[in-house]
This record gives structure tokens, sequence and C-alpha cells, in this order.
């Protein structure tokens, strides 16, 4: 016998012609998926000293759950991407392209198809998944920070159940869209109504909080989040969709969409003689509103990034080139990035602060934080009192080890620049996180390449989804 | 195998559902009056010069479209009207998607076929052995998604072949066979034949008619104009009754056109044609004629009767009829 293949076994392979590549690639791409998440934390390592560590301490902590925590919202990320790239060969699209039609035609069973789609689809999520984690857990282990196993369990299902449902729903779309661009975009929306589900059924009060992680029954306490028995439900209804459908689809041809056959200038229509009813065919059939509407949305969110991404840019810049000394002023702001602890809490470190530019005329008053120049050095302290023209002036946090006092000082008002009038934190972690390496490949490349090479990327992913 | 009735294909002044919408605003049905007979074994030819009205009868004969009046029996049973079900003794194949990409060719038909009821080191040994044959086997170890929609076509009609379909319909007239595949598509035909099964193929390619069917049909306008055995085909709608080679040809025609009053004389691809539709049929006393204009032809051949030729006089004659009136 040469060949010994069975339909499960041609699901495993996906797009390859060979299983040995088909698995390669599949083990590359949990090894990646774990490296990233690797990498990934320690560019959050970078912005220790922001916003960042307050608000989302989970993945900020220098521990094994900031490391998996991170893997399972990237394995999550990776999968809505995957699904979307790999849609053709992982769906049911083969549906409608009739190669179930041929099976069928040669003696297969379309429940047994399908039944042998999912069991290779959870197969290869769990394969790729499970790999991924426990990669990053080895990883980890080099850091040298003390493995706590207890809250393990919990983060890798928590995970898995995430990718299993995006699985499940980009196959029931699958079923239901007729073109493969529309249902790529059903999995993007797919995967946002999933955060959207896990945010308002309270499922990320428990993940972000690693005490309770430790107790693996907490995920499933309904007191806690509804979020696991509405995915498990959510499951179960997918999976029946999808049996019902594909084996009802599979009764017939399905005829292509396009009608190319017809000569230049001619227009067919179906008229029904019993009712006399008529429906545009051919060329003229309706084109999916859903298509345009996917289409608008998708161009105008481009649109969106890169305008936004555009328009961060020059901000970072003026914000970068007003540093200390090198003051920019926006419409009389001076904003930068404060980078001290001497001034919390009411200014905390990494803070993109403004400063309202003032003149000699401009009255100051007691407590208020100004900006002044000392000896051709800028500095931020807050207005004790007042003589005269002279200011008394100290900073509200001394760290420790340093001399309490050692920064009051009496300045004369003509040294005031400008007056504190409030700050944005996260504006802040993000200017941070936009000079580094990584922000700027995101905030300054990936948009100029958007840009300048658009029409370049668009024909490229027109030959791939033609190929 | 299942029991196959003598009538496979029976279809009574069938009318299509699809109109063409006319610039008058009158739709003009796309399919009308179409009867057709088609028995057990057999390999039609569906033909025309519109792809839409070939592809359109074939996937109404296919229950894959609804007709909208007339009558059509498939295997001596009646078919529902509106209702596009598959029907498990009639095998379509409509496109070249749906062979998977992800497989080599021959794998691919090992693939399909595992699930028949024959001895599975047997039927991978016979069907390579075919492939070969046929003169598949260079793409037989061809990665699918290397090959072209033809190349893929085949690969389903050969699948189509194993099946327990009684009835295979080959609706590709929009594809573009060569002639080493026109040459395998004619040895599936009569692998097809063999088991008693029937195909039925829209091509436009006569070459293909001609080797690969036993019967044809010519689609003109919405009606079939001709139903009947290729060779009759042939034999009384080719009027070409000699072709001559020869580097003269143009100055023969002329003069030949003068000599053979009876016939037309016309020149094709360098090549010249004589046919005639009246008396002078005999090929003896046209050689005679050419040797008394003074010329000596480097080669005159008998026509061998095309379908290429036959279809093209049959639609030169509707036209003109349809001119008259």
């Amino acid at each position: 016998m040469i060949y010994r293949n069975s339909y499960f076994k041609k699901e495993l392979r996906q797009a390859y012609s060979e299983n040995r590549a088909s698995t390669n690639r599949k083990l590359a791409s949990a090894l990646f998926l774990g490296l990233i998440s690797f990498a990934l934390f320690f560019v959050f390592q970078t912005l220790q000293e922001s916003v960042l560590s307050e608000a989302v301490p989970e993945i900020m902590q220098p521990s094994f759950y900031s490391t998996v925590y991170l893997y399972i919202h990237l394995a999550f990320f990776f999968y809505t991407v995957y699904f979307i790239l790999y849609y053709d060969y992982l769906f049911f699209s083969e549906i409608r392209r009739n190669s179930w039609y041929l099976l069928i035609q040669m003696g297969y069973h379309s429940v047994v198809m399908f039944f042998s789609k999912f069991a290779a689809l959870l197969y290869t999520v769990f394969l790729i998944y499970t790999i991924g984690f426990i990669f990053t857990v080895i990883l980890t282990v080099f850091l040298k920070y003390t493995f706590i196993y207890t809250y393990l369990p919990a983060l890798y299902v928590a995970g898995l159940t995430d990718v299993f449902l995006i699985g499940m729903f980009s196959m029931t779309f699958s079923l239901f869209t007729r073109t493969i661009v529309n249902a790529r975009y059903w999995t993007f929306f797919s995967a946002i109504v999933i955060l959207i589900l896990k945010l308002t059924l309270g499922e990320y009060n428990i993940l972000s909080n690693r005490v309770s992680m430790q107790n693996f029954y907490n995920l499933l306490d309904l007191n806690h989040s509804l979020y696991m028995p509405v995915a498990a439900i959510l499951m179960i209804i997918l999976c029946l969709v999808c049996l019902i459908r594909s084996n009802n689809l599979a009764k017939y041809y399905n005829l292509p969409t396009d009608q190319i056959l017809l000569p230049s200038g001619f227009d067919v229509v179906y008229i029904d003689s019993g009712t006399g009813k008529r429906k545009a065919a051919g060329k003229k059939a309706k084109k999916g509103w859903r298509s345009k509407i996917f289409d608008t949305v998708s161009t105008a969110g481009l649109i969106f990034f890169i305008c936004a991404a555009l328009v961060f840019n020059f901000l970072i810049i003026a914000v970068n080139t007003s540093t200390p000394g090198q003051e920019v002023s926006i419409q009389g702001v001076i904003p930068f990035v404060f980078r001290s602890e001497t001034m919390e809490p009411a200014i905390q470190m990494n803070d993109l602060t403004y400063f309202q530019k003032i003149d000699s005329q401009y009255p100051i008053q007691e407590g208020q934080i100004i900006l002044f120049e000392e000896n051709q050095v800028i500095y931020v302290e807050r207005v004790l009192g007042k003589v005269d023209d002279k200011l008394r002036v100290d900073i509200d946090h001394y760290p420790p080890m340093s001399q309490p006092g050692a920064m009051f000082k009496t300045i004369l008002r003509q040294a005031v620049q400008g007056v504190y009038i409030g700050r944005n934190r996260w504006l802040g972690v993000l200017i941070l996180f936009a000079n580094t390496i990584v922000g700027r490949l995101l905030f300054l490349l990936v948009p100029a390449v958007l840009l300048f090479y658009y029409k370049q990327i668009m024909a490229f992913s027109k030959r791939i989804n033609r190929s | 195998m299942d029991y196959a009735p003598e009538h496979v294909v029976f279809m009574e002044h069938v009318a299509s559902g699809e109109h063409y919408a006319g610039a008058d605003g009158k739709p003009k049905r796309a399919l009308a009056d179409i009867s057709v007979l088609i028995r057990k074994s057999e390999t039609w030819g569906i033909i025309g010069p519109s792809l839409f009205e070939v592809k359109l009868l074939l996937e109404i004969m296919a229950n894959i479209k609804p007709y909208d009046g007339g009558r059509c029996v498939l295997m001596e049973q009646g078919m529902l009207r509106r209702k596009r079900v598959i029907l498990r003794h009639v095998f379509y194949l409509g496109n070249a998607d749906m062979v998977y990409d992800n497989m080599k060719a021959l794998e691919y038909l090992m693939f399909v076929t595992g699930k028949l009821p024959i001895d599975k080191v047997d039927l991978q040994e016979k069907i390579f052995e075919q492939m070969i044959e046929y003169g598949l086997g260079p793409i037989s170890l061809t990665p699918n998604y290397l090959l072209t929609k033809e190349e893929k076509a085949v690969l389903a009609l050969f699948a189509a072949a194993y099946s327990g379909s009684l009835i295979i319909i080959f609706n590709l007239p929009e594809y573009d066979f060569d002639e080493v595949l026109a040459g395998v598509i004619a040895r599936l035909s009569a692998f097809i034949r063999e088991k008693g099964k029937t195909l039925v193929l829209g091509s436009q390619n006569c070459h293909l008619i001609e080797k690969a069917c036993s019967h044809s049909a010519v689609l003109q306008d919405g009606k079939i104009i001709f139903s009947d055995t290729v060779d009759n085909f042939r034999n009384n709608y080719d009027p070409v009754i000699v072709t001559i080679q020869d580097k003269q040809a143009e100055t023969m025609a002329e003069k030949l056109a003068e000599l053979l009053p009876g016939c037309q004389v016309i020149l094709k691809n360098n090549r010249l044609m004589i046919s005639s539709s009246s008396q002078e049929k005999d090929p003896g006393m046209i050689y005679k004629r050419v040797l008394e204009a003074g010329f000596i032809p480097e080669r005159m051949e008998i026509n061998p009767k095309t379908v290429q030729n036959a279809y093209e006089e049959l639609i030169r004659r509707h036209d003109l009829q349809k001119q008259l009136l």
C-alpha cells in the first residue's frame, strides 16, 4: 500500500502536502509563541516604573504568573491570526467548494467528517497551545523566580478555553458566510466578542488575582465569574450548530456566487412561472451588504490606526524634545515626561505632565507646583510661601537615603517658567513604550510602511487570496 | 453497482427559469423546449456557442438548478422541480476546486477511493497503473496546488469513474483541455462506459467530443438543434470531401472554384477544403478535376469527417435559417 490516508490525517496536515512539514510547523509555532511571550514580558519590564505596575500588576511582576499570563493572551491573539490565515484549511469553506460533495459521493459520511475535522482542529489547537505553555514555563525557570505551580492549571485552562472558543466561533461562521474574506472578518469580530464577554462577565477579576487563581475551583465558581459556564454553553451550542449546518450544507451542491460564463451585455433574471417572481441572477445578483460593511469598517480602522500612529509620533517628538532645558510649548502648554519620584503622589514616575507657560504678571499661589530654572537647570517643585518677589519651594517626596530639606530653595519669581496644570499617566507609559525598540517599530515603522507601501501590500494580499 | 435502467436521462420540453433580460424589457428563456434522451452506457457531449446555456442545461440535468417547465426524468425517476438536493446516482463535476490542494494527485485518488468496498491494496495498485497507462504519470506525484484547473478536473473525473454513481456529469465547458488531457478524458470515458455508467460532458472542444463521446447534442439559442450519435453528426454535417495541402494552395483555390461549380473551396490554415452540399461528392472526380487544372498537389486526402467541421456547418446553417426567417 502506497498511501494510508484518512480524513482526520488530512485535516491534521492543513496547508501542507507532507505530514512532517505540518508537524514541524506546529512545533515551531508553539516555540515561537513561547519565545514571543517571553520577549513581551521583557518589553513590559522596561515599563516597570509607570502606571502599568498599578493598573496591570499581573503582567508587570517578576514572576511565573506574569510570563504565563502574557502567554495565554498572546496565544489568543496568535490563534485569531492563525485562524484568519489558515481559514481555508481549518474550517468548512471546503463544503462550499464542494470538496465534501465529492467525498460523500465516494462513500464518506458527513457526520464522521464533521467530527474528524472538529477533533483535528481541537487537537491542533491543544498541541500548539500546550507546547507553547510548557516552553514559556521552562524559559521562565531561567529567570530564577519563585516557582508557584498552584496557579498554573487555572491559567492553562483559562487560556485554552479562549482559544477553543475562538476556534469554534470561526468554525461556525465558516458555515454561514459565502466568501472567505467575510469569514475572516467574522473570526476577527469573534475575538473581540470573547474579550468583551471576559470583561463583562468578570473573568478578568479572577484572572488578574494571583491569589485567587491558586485555587483552580475559583475559576469555575459562579459567584466569581459566569464566563466559564457561558463559554462551555457557547461551545456546546456552536458544536451542535456546526454539526447540523455542515450536515445540511453537504446535502447540496454549492454553486459559485459569481457567474462568469455570461457574455458581456447579457443579464439574466430568474423568473418563477408559478409565482411570477423575478430574481436577479448572474452578474447582477445582489452582492452581500455585509461584505461592504466589513470592507468599510476594516479600511476605516486601518486609516484610523495610521493617522493615530502618526499623530502620536509627532507628540512623542514634541515631548522628547521638551526635556528640562529644552522646553517646547504647544499652545502655551509645556509637556514632558516626568522621570522622578520627587513629586509623588501628585506626579508619579514617568507621568506625562503639562505645565502652563506663564508671564511675569501671573499670580502664583502657595501650594502650586511650578517649573523653574536655576543655574541653567530645570526643577519642578511646590511653592511653600511667597516673600516679595521671591518664592520658597521644595519637593513633595524625598526618596529613601536622601537628606530631607536638601531641595528646599528660595528662588526669584522671574525664574518661574510654568505652573503645573495636569498629567496623563497612560500617555506617559505610551511614550515610554514608544521609546523602546518595539515601540518605535510599532508606532513609526509599521504606519510608515503601511502608508508608503499600501498598494504593494494590497496587491500581495490579493495575490495570496487568489492563490 | 446499483441497477441501471435503460433510460438514464429523459428531458421533454424542459424550460429553464433563467431568462435573458432583453433590451426591450421582454425576457427570453435561456433554455426552452429541451428534449433529449440519454441511454445507459452512452457518452454524450453537449456543445454550443453559449457556455452559459451549456452549463445551465447540465446543471438542470444534475438537479443542481431547478427547471421551470417540461418534464425531466433521471434514472426513470421524476425529479423535483424546485429542490436542488444532491442525488446519489448523479455525480456532478462543476468546478475543479473540490480537489484538495494539500495532497498529491495519486494520493488524492487513493484518499477519495478509500471508502469503496474494494480491497485497498488492489485498488491502489490498479489506480496507479491506470494513471500511468492513461498518461497521467507525470502529474501523479505532483502536489495538487501545482496542477492546472483542467488537470484537477480530470483528477475529479478519475475519482467519479470509481464512484457508485450511475451518471457522471462533467460540466466544465469553460475549461480548455489540451491534447493530452482530452486523451485521458477519452480513456476515462471508455472506462466509465465499460462499467455500464453514463457520462455527459459539456464542452466547446469539438476534438474532445470526437475523441470521448458516442453521442452529441448541439445547443444553439437555447434549443437543441441536433442530437444523435457523433458518427451521424460527422457524416451528415461535415461537408468537406477532400483537403489539399500545397504551396500553391491560393492559386489552386481560384482555379478550382471555376472548375468545381457545385463545390465550395475554402482556404483555411494553408489547407484547401473542398466541400459540397450537392451532387459532386466523389473524391475521385475532384482529384481528376484538380489534375485537369494542371496541378499535382503535394498532399491530398479524403476528409475523415470531423466534429469541428460538422459543428461549424450546423451552426452556419442554423444562422442562415434564422436570417431567412
